[in-house]
């Protein structure tokens, strides 16, 4: 496929919706935007005046909630006639938990104790977005509340919705009454998770579907993520899919010390360059693939890359995902926003 | 059976002098409640059976017999359900087995617990029936069983199984909602005697069919599978809380409800729009609203919702099974159909799969779904359509060559048709809404649901380069393919479409079809060909004649110069029609006339050894290879026998034949 440059500095002023749409696909560059949502934002000014009633404390800019656990990526097409307004949302919340009883009323023979949520909260977490024009993180909470005594509710299952760092063209092409929501992280049972999606299909005539990370998408990540700094000491870790062909043997698993691997990165892409390019990732992810034949002579590059890990987050291609470090929040799931964005066709 | 069973005899093993067949045989041919303490036969048989059960399995014909048996109340429970559990195939379980066994149950001659036995063996042996039709037409009976507390719980795990998406139907749907409070899920019963009939099949694999004993679908293809690709028209909450309609139209209608058009014309003013705006792909009722409902979100739901759905099945995670995607292109070409126009996130989409393409998968719907393109500027169309589809032109098979043909003749039909005017209005739109820069012009463009920007090109320019691109590949394939007359008649298609621009598209635009086209039907072996192209120089010289016409004050700049450089092909026009009837009709082939012929096939040095008489005359009507057979048939009656007038006129002709 054709490719041509992204520079996100050019401003389109005329439209050429084919150009626009088509040719701009698979990224050779992307921006390393390590910085954090910090409410001012040169572009977003005008936008910013109009929100100016929502207060950021700094507790709210905390992630810990999002760290060391596992979620599940899903990607969502635009949101029809979403509100993030405080009756709308627990306008919502009442529905979804409608939606979870009729569901058991209705639904399988059997559900685990675990499983079963009677309420449903939605709230919006603010500060999970890199600019002013992107809409506000929601989180949706299932619980489970016991229906004698008055013990707290349990979070059986948590939904987050966010948009973290789309470009301004795709926040251009998507316009009132829809909001865009791609990235959907979820952690908790299956079957909630299902209830969950087709309410929000059928309440917002959107699509959910879970996402799936190419080996390519994993190769930016682990290249991106080596390039910033953490105290961590885990090690780099890339695992390779096995053919099924081969008996016995379902992984390769090449592990690297990150501090080793950092200084591989700085020696393919300079500091100063603010824009990662396609082809230091290729490289450095090749320099590693070189390194592992040089003592195994096992061609692994063969195989598909399935897995990364790195000192601040581990993806799966299977689309999980494990941040471990807070104020890299913004930027991992800046990239993962980036990649989902990209699997759509219209955006 | 008797004559299989002797057969059979000869080379079975012998267990305690008893052969599998006799051991069939004894059992079918008890009377009711023989002997069964100290019957030497009886068991011998009961070990035989179960001998050759745990090593081989039992043959298929046995295990009707032995169904029947088991089933019909001649022998005592005990022996029965040692039988039933014996009942382990050595390949396929036949259909006829399972019917037998439920027809059984239904006499109520077997007891519960043997009938209920005979379920979990149905659920057992699931996966190596020879077919499920069978079985999945006696749907309704089964669920009849559901009453009888035995078998309740095995029989719910049958119609789990069975279950497709036609059969949920609210009666069941609600009494399995009140069984369901009184049944937990079906654990896993059984064990030992599905190991032990697994242990028989995966000894059998080697010979006989394939059987997959693991299940036809992974859990979660079948959890997909189930579910449709397509939602259904349902509302929900969202669209009754934000109704736009005002409170006095009164209730409003929700779509589910509106099942015919009369319906929909009597609430038009009142409904209420389903939830999910995909299910239009099915719903032509809701295809009509989808025309004429004048919110811009509506098509726009409906693009983000394809948008993701192609990419899904497509490109980031096709599944195993291609109905669910095949479905889906065909619920698009007939919504395409019905629009007469394409959906652009469709088009988009289709580019991008165009490049990952391996031209076989769903090849009938992709093309038929390309054949309604929009105009684009020729640069655009040619880099993210026309060139994978060129490759796949040059290195495919005849018949797909055929099918891109056909696709082209499409697309072109479409592209004059429809098109042309859709783009020429949305421009106007365009212009004017960008002059007036406010809502005074109408926010849509009433000639298509889905606005797009268009770029300001020329569309005549677009075609013409188009024309010029299939002509091209035309010319390669006719090359290629040796002049296949498939190809030839597709390759006519096209130009019998393009010959009609002006009269019947009224476009100022007349191209001509290659030379090497031209002459190939001269020079057929097909007299359809030759006539259809005959046939198409008619067409031309009608459009060129009226083109001539045309009072040119009233046309715009472009046209005029359209007009003009169309004029000018007729030159080259005429020496087409020159060397047809010189060929045809004055019997002068390959003659240097005044008007000069455009093709020169023989040098002269050639033609001094040649009888110059015989080869100019060697198309002529009447000895041209083509026609031949019309012309034999056109003498016989005036022949009278003389045979020598037509041998001489083949002459010529059979020469050429030979060549060819």
């Amino acid at each position: 496929m054709s490719v041509k440059l992204k520079s996100p500095s050019v401003q389109r002023t005329s439209r050429t919706p084919w150009r626009s749409k088509r040719f701009t696909r698979t990224p050779i560059t992307r921006s390393l935007g390590s910085v954090s949502y910090t409410g001012v934002s040169t572009r977003s000014r005008s936008v910013r005046n109009r929100r100016s009633s929502i207060e950021r404390t700094p507790e709210e800019k905390s992630f810990n909630g999002l760290v060391l656990k596992t979620w599940h990526v899903y990607r969502l097409s635009p949101l029809y006639k979403f509100s993030h307004e405080t009756s709308a949302l627990r306008n919502y919340s009442r529905m979804l938990s409608g939606h979870l009883e009729a569901e058991y009323n209705v639904g399988m023979a059997v559900i685990t104790e675990n499983e079963k949520a009677n309420m449903a909260v939605f709230s919006i977490v603010r500060g999970l977005q890199k600019s002013g024009r992107e809409p506000e993180a929601i989180q949706i909470e299932l619980k489970q509340k016991p229906i004698r005594g008055d013990a707290e509710a349990r979070t059986v299952y948590t939904a987050i919705l966010c948009c973290v760092g789309a470009s301004d063209d795709v926040l251009e092409k998507v316009k009132q009454p829809f909001v865009l929501l791609p990235l959907m992280l979820s952690k908790g049972p299956v079957m909630l998770n299902r209830y969950l999606t087709s309410w929000l299909e059928c309440q917002f005539d959107c699509s959910v579907h879970a996402a799936h990370f190419s080996p390519l998408s994993l190769s930016w990540m682990v290249a991106i993520w080596v390039g910033s700094e953490a105290e961590s000491t885990k090690p780099v870790m890339l695992k390779y899919k096995v053919p099924s062909e081969v008996e016995g043997l379902d992984h390769i698993t090449l592990n690297i010390n990150s501090k080793d691997c950092k200084v591989l990165w700085d020696c393919i892409h300079s500091t100063e360059d603010k824009t990662c390019h396609k082809k230091e990732v290729v490289t450095f992810v090749q320099a590693l693939e070189a390194h592992f034949y040089h003592h195994f002579q096992i061609n692994i590059s063969a195989m598909p890359l399935c897995m990364i890990g790195t000192p601040i987050a581990v993806a799966e291609s299977d689309g999980k995902i494990k941040i471990f470090t807070p104020e890299h929040v913004h930027q991992i799931l800046g990239l993962v926003t980036e990649v989902i964005l990209e699997t759509s066709i219209e955006l | 059976m008797t004559s299989k069973a002797k057969k059979r005899k000869s080379d079975g093993a012998v267990v305690n002098d008893v052969t599998l067949a006799e051991a069939v045989q004894y059992l079918t041919s008890c009377k009711s409640r023989p002997k069964i303490q100290g019957n030497v036969e009886l068991q011998n048989s009961l070990n035989k059976i179960d001998c050759v059960a745990t090593e081989t399995g039992l043959p298929a014909e046995d295990i009707t017999t032995l169904v029947s048996v088991a089933a019909n109340g001649t022998f005592p429970e005990a022996i029965c359900s040692r039988l039933i559990r014996n009942l382990i195939p050595a390949t396929v379980v036949p259909s006829e087995a399972v019917i037998r066994a439920i027809s059984w149950m239904s006499t109520n001659i077997p007891s519960s617990k043997i009938q209920g036995l005979l379920v979990r063996w149905i659920i057992l042996i699931y996966n190596m029936l020879d077919t499920l039709n069978d079985l999945h037409a006696l749907y309704g009976v089964l669920f009849y069983f559901l009453e009888n507390e035995v078998m309740c719980r095995s029989v719910c795990h049958l119609l789990y199984l069975l279950t497709r998406k036609e059969d949920v139907k609210l009666f069941r749907v609600r009494l399995l909602v009140r069984l369901q409070k009184r049944l937990v899920f079906f654990p896993q019963r059984d064990r030992v005697w599905l190991a032990r009939i697994k242990a028989v099949a995966d000894r059998q694999i080697v010979e006989g069919p394939v059987i997959d004993v693991t299940g036809r679908y992974t859990s979660e293809q079948a959890k997909r599978l189930k579910r449709d690709v397509i939602p259904s028209v349902q509302s929900t909450a969202v669209t009754t809380l934000s109704s736009d309609l005002p409170k006095s139209f009164g209730q409003s209608v929700p779509f589910s409800e509106i099942t015919s058009f009369q319906l929909l014309l009597q609430n038009f003013d009142r409904l209420e729009l389903p939830c999910q705006m995909a299910a239009a792909l099915k719903n032509r009722n809701l295809q009509h609203v989808l025309l004429c409902y004048p919110d811009p979100s509506i098509p726009m739901r409906l693009s983000y919702w394809l948008d993701h759905v192609l990419c899904e099945e497509f490109l980031v995670n096709p599944s195993k099974d291609p109905s669910r995607a095949e479905e889906l292109l065909q619920n698009l070409i007939t919504f395409t159909e019905f629009l007469k126009e394409s959906v652009p996130v469709c088009e988009n989409f289709l580019v991008k799969y165009l490049h990952v393409w391996n031209g076989v998968d769903f090849r009938p719907s992709v093309l038929k779904l390309i054949t309604r393109f929009r105009l684009h500027p020729f640069k655009v169309l040619s880099d993210l359509v026309l060139e994978p589809l060129r490759k796949l032109f040059l290195c495919s098979s005849v018949y797909c060559k055929c099918q891109l043909l056909i696709m082209f003749t499409q697309l072109l039909y479409n592209l004059v048709t429809v098109e042309l005017l859709r783009y020429r209005i949305c421009c106007k739109w365009q212009q004017g809404k960008n002059n007036l820069e406010i809502s005074s012009v109408d926010d849509s463009n009433n000639v298509c649901v889905f606005t797009e920007e268009v770029e300001e090109f020329n569309p005549e320019e677009t075609i013409s380069q188009y024309v010029e691109y299939v002509g091209n590949l035309i010319e390669v394939g006719l090359l290629i393919e040796q002049d296949s007359p498939l190809l030839m008649h597709c390759i006519l298609n096209f130009y019998e479409v393009l010959s009609d621009l002006h009269l019947e598209h009224s476009m100022m635009l007349i191209i001509l079809p290659r030379p090497s086209v031209v002459y190939t039907s001269l020079f057929s072996n097909s007299a359809t060909s030759l006539s259809r192209m005959c046939h198409i120089f008619c067409r031309y010289r009608e459009n060129f004649l009226s083109m001539k016409n045309v009072e040119v004050t009233s046309l715009s700049a472009c046209d005029q110069q359209y007009r003009i450089m169309s004029l000018k092909r007729i030159k080259q026009f005429n020496m087409f029609i020159m060397d047809y009837s010189n060929s045809l009709w004055r019997r002068l082939a390959f003659c240097d006339t005044e008007k000069r012929t455009i093709f020169q096939m023989l040098s002269e040095t050639d033609l001094e050894n040649v009888d110059s008489n015989l080869y100019r005359q060697c198309f002529s009507l009447y000895r041209h290879p083509a026609l031949v057979g019309y012309f034999v048939s056109y003498l016989k009656p005036h022949s009278n026998g003389e045979r020598r007038l037509i041998l001489s006129s083949f002459k010529a002709s059979s020469g050429y034949v030979k060549q060819n």
